[in-house]
């Protein structure tokens, strides 16, 4: 039963979103974004259904695989290939899971301001859900990658139909640059399924690398390469640099809720793809333990540290609202990276924790740069035009503020957390001991440039005198703030009581990687 | 020599070909007016197609032993490609009924096309060289004719020149190349091939064949008579070209290397890599920089050569491996895939592209604009082409792509390696120009010049397209292990 | 007399063969060259056949295979050349001439844009 749930989870947005295309393109064109707000919000209520039946409680009781709500059945079988069609969800993905949603509904209600081609965009919306969702809970590299790759597509029309002014190049750029990731990545999973036996399900896999790396028949070294190609492929995604160009084009031409959707929840299927191929299916080799891990892992580490700094430089610099949220992303993940690179319990926490906090702030930030963008007068996120805006627009300024100090990471906020966690993580870690103890520090002094960026853009924009650019704004509508208060709200719930979510992310923590 | 009854059975889809070649050749005598000629023809021709697919289908069982036909072998590579040959046919000429519409001769061009088809059936039938050439030959010539049949034409002539010219020169250095290797071991039929040990002699034999069979597959660097004779012929014969003769060719590659020289893989095995490195580099670099669709369409149809091939080059490294066989098969499956899938969305691809052609009498990209608005069938069909093209899942060009990763990474070779990481590059090199043209083709239109009507076409279109859609379902019903088992 | 001196004068017809398909320019000295590499094959075929018939066994056919190809060879080069001269002459209606090298309007037309 909760298994069909799952199933129709999955599925329903898709056909949906042909019932959606079709209603609103022969009967009204109105209809259609009723029909997204209501697909939406049933799959949502669904998954906070299966949330609270199962993951509220002492401890989450697995199935004998470590998944809940398993639907499996052999897909293509012949000798030493197969294919399973196999869904499920654990610790890892069910946040992530119940977090689409939530983003997804909130940027549903965002999306009320586009009046062009309505039930193509309302179509593609849903179809990008159904994607988002079989990414997190496809257990068959296969489906995964099946999903993974379908993302891009709707994903790449919202920002070349409905984009700004740059829109083309910026969709193209983001096509190829993760369609290459994704090939590189694709190699990689192929090798694991070279290395485990000859099949494509994950479970399965898992056990097989394990055990042959165990009996001798595969080499540590062979992990590592399988390691790097999935690294290369998640990590464009992620993106951390130097491969984070394609990044502020797409979040920046994007629409408010392209881009909201793009930093929420694609960047975390980057996150979740590390986690669950890069390091849960191989971390039963002992490879992270290993010299060899370890050393990927100091090269992970420098890599998050570069990201965490370097990034936030740039957000100084911004002028654009968006691009500076956009850079401010970037930053953040790098603590995702940074808590895998510890590899501890507190820093599997963090880079979890992470992912949901940031995947809550950073779509509220993106949907508030839009508000801004329809209600001044030459439609400009330029932070040097706009100032004042306290006073025309109390509580869109009042929710950058909340947001924006959340990002910055103050403690009573989710963002403080993960923050918290990760820096803790890496100063307990094994490899960022002796010389490389400059790594964390990197990382902490990056937080002092991130509370900068944040100050100097809510000082400009909020306060001063208003400019004329936003005299004519008024308070803005209620499907524009309403979401981004709800979403402000689960940020102080997440820092006030992070229990609530960091208890599943630490219990599946301590069972995947350190039982 | 009395010939036995079962040769008639065994070739009577050639002999229904033939039996197809006179009728619409009467056709064209006994019609009063070129609409009504088309109608016949089309009709006539299609409908031997299918009869031959039903003979290819079916008549397998009845064939006793190769002791009675020693030079041929009826088995599922005989009626898989045979089938996929036939079938792209159908799509080319329906096509055809929109290029050659003012005098009433569709009837002469039709059965050139179900001769270059028997020609096909006899390739995929052979278990010798000679009966492999005389295929090969049979199925080549008549395809000069078809490309020059614009008489009038100073496009289409040129193209064919340089068709015939490179044609007969690839023709002469394969068959330098198999007297070579006649030489070399005074056999001919496949499996004595296979046996003999390599010597010099052959070896030089075999990459006179190679280069040769380069010529007609399109691959680097032996391809520079594609995008000119893509420009220059009837887009309904590019369809051919690209769609059913090249796979032929394939079946014709196949069997010469898979299959005949299958223990000299060291022999042919690296340069193939290089070629498929080279060809997909190449074409898909070249590809992204064209302003006319045809051209788009030949150096991406050089990139779509090279990613076939990459089957040939698993199959070469898989020489050795603990587990070879398994490898090969997938391989040969893998090639088998992408060809199928290939035909679904190069076939749709080029059928767009001919009804614009024919709407505008040019191929330049800036016509493609706004079709999707223009023409909703049309539009969509071509988008989905165009990302199955990509190879964005589920369509059919995701999962043959993902099987042909498959087999070459499997065999964890340098070269394979190397092959896949060019694989992926030209992958995404090529969403650029796909993309591209998918964004033309939604776009807002920049002209009112309607499309001309094309009803049966459109029908067939959306037919490609579904398949394309459910390719990965399709597919799955038949495994590497079938495929594999008649070979060997 | 020995096998190679067969194999000799085929590797040189070849050998004009090719360079004569690379070097001419007209569309009937292309073709002249394309027959010589075929005939060369030819004189291989027969010459090999000749050495290899005491050594093969087999049916007649497989005996005389060598001879079998040859003429099949020359059968498929009779047509390709009827096919060809056709086409050469659709090309001189065409362009009022038959020099290859001068024939280049679709490449042309890839530099207009």
């Amino acid at each position: 039963m909760t298994a069909g749930i799952l199933n129709f989870i999955l599925w329903f947005p898709l056909i949906m979103a042909l019932v959606t295309y079709f209603i609103g393109k022969f009967v009204n064109e109105g209809w259609s974004k009723w029909f997204a707000v209501g697909t939406v919000s049933i799959t949502t209520i669904l998954t906070l259904y299966l949330w609270l039946q199962d993951f509220i409680g002492a401890s989450v009781s697995y199935g004998s695989n470590g998944f809940l709500y398993e639907t499996r059945f052999d897909w293509f079988s012949s000798g030493s290939l197969t294919i399973t069609y196999d869904i499920g969800v654990d610790g890892l993905s069910m946040p992530l899971l119940l977090l689409t949603q939530v983003v997804f509904l909130v940027s549903a209600f965002s999306s009320f301001y586009i009046h062009d081609r309505e039930p193509l965009y309302y179509g593609l919306y849903l179809f990008l859900l159904t994607g988002l969702v079989g990414t997190f809970v496809a257990l068959d590299l296969f489906l995964f990658y099946i999903f993974w790759e379908v993302v891009l597509v709707p994903m790449f029309f919202i920002i070349a139909i409905w984009g700004g002014v740059n829109k083309y190049y910026a969709s193209m750029k983001f096509f190829i640059y993760t369609h290459l990731a994704s090939l590189i990545m694709l190699i990689g999973l192929i090798k694991m399924f070279q290395n485990g036996n000859g099949t494509f399900n994950m479970v399965d896999l898992k056990t097989n690398i394990a055990n042959n790396v165990a009996n001798g028949s595969v080499s540590l070294s062979t992990i590592n390469i399988i390691f790097w190609l999935v690294f290369i492929g998640f990590i464009v995604k992620f993106p951390q640099v130097p491969f984070h160009t394609w990044l502020p084009d797409a979040h920046v031409q994007a629409p408010s809720p392209g881009s909201s959707i793009l930093a929420g929840l694609l960047l975390k299927m980057g996150g979740y793809g590390l986690i669950r191929i890069g390091f849960w299916m191989i971390a039963d080799t002992g490879y992270f333990t290993d010299e060899l891990g370890k050393s990927s892992r100091v090269f992970m580490g420098i890599m998050a540290a570069v990201s965490l700094i370097y990034p936030a430089f740039i957000a100084l610099r911004q002028i654009d609202m968006k691009k500076m949220i956009a850079y401010s992303s970037i930053s953040h993940m790098g603590i995702v990276l940074l808590g895998l690179a510890a590899f501890n319990i507190e820093g599997l926490n963090a880079a979890m924790f992470m992912m949901i906090a940031h995947g809550i702030i950073s779509p509220g930030l993106f949907l508030l740069a839009g508000i801004i963008e329809h209600n001044t007068k030459s439609h400009t996120r330029d932070m040097d035009k706009v100032s004042g805006l306290t006073f025309k627009m109390p509580i869109t300024a009042a929710l950058f503020v909340f947001l924006g100090f959340g990002s910055a990471g103050l403690p009573g906020l989710a963002g403080f957390v993960a923050e918290f966690l990760g820096f803790t993580g890496a100063f307990n870690s094994d490899v960022f001991q002796g010389t490389n103890i400059w790594i964390p520090v990197v990382a902490v002094l990056s937080v002092i440039v991130t509370a900068g960026y944040y100050l100097w853009a809510m000082r400009r924009v909020m306060f001063n005198k208003p400019s004329d650019e936003i005299e004519n704004a008024s308070f803005a509508k209620w499907w524009e703030t309403g979401p981004i208060f709800v979403l402000a709200l689960v940020t102080l719930l997440l820092g006030v009581v992070p229990a609530i979510v960091q208890k599943v992310i630490d219990e599946w923590a301590r069972l995947a990687f350190f039982s | 020599m009395a010939v036995d009854p079962v040769a008639f059975t065994a070739f009577s889809p050639v002999l229904a070909l033939f039996a197809g070649v006179i009728l619409v050749l009467i056709a064209d005598l006994v019609t009063k007016d070129a609409a009504s000629n088309r109608k016949f023809v089309v009709s006539i021709t299609s409908a031997t197609l299918l009869l031959a697919i039903l003979l290819v289908a079916k008549t397998n069982d009845l064939i006793p032993s190769e002791t009675v036909l020693p030079m041929f072998k009826f088995g599922i590579f005989y009626q898989i490609f045979s089938i996929i040959g036939l079938s792209a046919s159908i799509l080319v000429i329906f096509s055809a009924a929109y290029d050659f519409t003012v005098q009433k001769d569709l009837g002469v061009w039709a059965s050139l096309l179900m001769i270059s088809n028997a020609g096909g059936i006899v390739i995929a039938a052979s278990n010798h060289l000679l009966p492999l050439y005389v295929g090969f030959e049979l199925m080549a010539i008549p395809i000069y004719g078809m490309v020059a049949y614009r008489k009038r034409s100073r496009e289409a002539t040129e193209a064919s020149v340089k068709l015939f010219l490179l044609g007969a020169i690839s023709s002469g250095i394969i068959v330098y190349g198999i007297s070579l290797v006649y030489g070399a071991t005074g056999q001919l039929t496949f499996a004595a091939l296979a046996l003999n040990n390599s010597q010099p002699l052959k070896n030089v034999g075999i990459f006179l064949i190679l280069f040769g069979t380069s010529f007609k597959l399109s691959l680097v660097p032996f391809h520079w008579w594609v995008s000119d004779v893509y420009v220059g012929a009837p887009v309904s014969m590019v369809n051919y070209l690209a769609v059913a003769s090249k796979k032929m060719a394939f079946a014709f590659a196949f069997q010469m290397f898979m299959i005949s020289f299958v223990n000299d893989t060291d022999v042919w095995g690296p340069v193939m890599g290089l070629i498929v490195i080279l060809s997909i580099l190449v074409g898909n670099g070249m590809a992204a920089i064209q302003n006319r669709v045809m051209r788009l369409i030949a150096y991406s149809s050089i990139a779509h050569a090279g990613y076939i091939a990459i089957s040939l080059v698993a199959y070469a490294q898989a020489t050795g491996l603990p587990n070879e066989s398994e490898l090969k098969a997938l391989a040969l499956y893998a090639a088998i895939l992408h060809i199928v899938a290939n035909i679904l969305m190069k076939g749709t691809l080029i059928a767009g592209a001919l009804i614009v052609v024919n709407s505008f009498e040019n191929d330049h990209m800036e016509n493609f604009r706004g079709i999707y608005k223009k023409d909703k069938v049309v539009g969509t069909t071509m988008v989905l082409a165009l990302f199955s093209l990509i190879g964005i899942p589920p369509l059919g060009g995701f999962v043959s792509k993902y099987f042909l990763f498959i087999a070459v990474v499997n065999t964890n070779t340098t070269l394979a390696w190397a092959t896949a990481f060019v694989f992926a590059i030209g992958s995404a090199i090529s969403v650029y120009y796909y993309v591209k043209l998918a964004r033309v083709i939604l776009d807002e239109p920049s002209n009112d010049i309607p499309l001309v009507p094309a009803t049966p076409l459109k029908a067939l279109m959306v037919l490609l397209t579904v398949l394309t859609v459910f390719f990965s379902v399709i597919v799955f019903f038949i495994t590497p292990q079938d495929v594999f088992s008649t070979l060997f | 007399m020995e096998l190679e001196w067969f194999v000799y004068l085929s590797l040189i017809l070849f050998s004009i063969g090719i360079l004569g398909v690379l070097t001419q320019k007209t569309a009937i000295r292309i073709l002249f060259s394309v027959e010589l590499i075929l005939n060369s094959a030819n004189i291989n075929f027969v010459a090999f056949n000749s050495y290899l018939q005491s050594t093969t066994s087999g049916t007649v056919i497989d005996q005389y295979m060598g001879w079998v190809f040859a003429m099949v060879v020359i059968a498929l080069a009779a047509a390709e050349a009827a096919v060809g001269l056709a086409i050469f002459i659709s090309l001189y209606r065409n362009f009022r001439e038959i020099v290859v090298a001068n024939i280049y309007e679709l490449a042309e037309s890839e530099e207009d844009e």
